[in-house]
């Protein structure tokens, strides 16, 4: 009963998340399946596609309600996207997954730093 | 990361980048869902149990995000994925 408890509000909590940030809500999926419900990394990853799919379609149905959806974009992005897993999980096993993280951090880091001038300048 | 490449690389508005993301990532997560689902790797059970509750979530986030300047959500989005980037490296 607790952890159905702890998935409804960390479900809830994921959700806020992904609506308000525009994203899947996998980084708090993942952990709260394995960490509640202990199921393997791989099961965890599959399950929460799964659970992504409704919350995404309440946040794009909400936001496409105020206009905020340029859906020829999301069906491109969708498909590039789709194929780029398949390349880039090939790439990405083939290079040290402790090089990967950082060079992938420092990307993040350089485009929250364009944000935030882009924030800075408006 | 689909909304700030929208934001950095097309010029959206953030708003409409992250609606943009969320339909996206609606294929993504279908394409993925099938392909996963059909090698039984998915626990639909489980998925609902999280997945419901975020749809809730989804929606109060969104209608959240709409009472928010573009300027301070572009800035929220800039935090957030510094908060990712700390999150890799540690």
């Amino acid at each position: 009963m607790e952890e159905v408890l702890a998935a409804i509000v960390l479900g809830l909590l994921a959700g806020v998340m992904a609506g308000f940030f525009g994203v899947g809500g996998g980084l708090l999926f993942v952990p709260t399946l394995v960490l509640v419900f202990e199921l393997a990394q791989l099961e965890a990853e599959a399950t929460s596609l799964a659970a992504i799919l409704p919350t995404v379609i309440a946040g794009a149905w909400t936001q496409q309600r105020y206009g905020n959806v340029e859906w020829r974009t999301a069906a491109i992005l969708g498909a590039i996207a789709v194929v780029g897993v398949e390349v880039g999980a090939r790439v990405a096993t083939a290079l040290d997954e402790d090089i990967l993280r950082r060079l992938f951090a420092l990307l993040v880091f350089a485009v929250a730093a364009q944000l935030a001038l882009r924030a800075l300048r408006s | 990361m689909i909304v700030p490449l929208l934001i950095v690389l097309c010029r959206f508005q953030p708003r409409l980048a992250a609606g943009t993301s969320l339909a996206a990532i609606g294929l993504i997560a279908l394409a993925g869902t099938i392909v996963y689902g059909f090698r039984g790797e998915v626990d639909y059970g489980y998925a609902a149990l999280v997945g419901l509750p975020a749809a809730v979530g989804a929606v109060f986030g969104t209608a959240l995000q709409q009472r928010i300047s573009q300027r301070t959500l572009t800035f929220a989005f800039a935090l957030f994925l510094v908060v990712i980037g700390v999150a890799l490296l540690v």
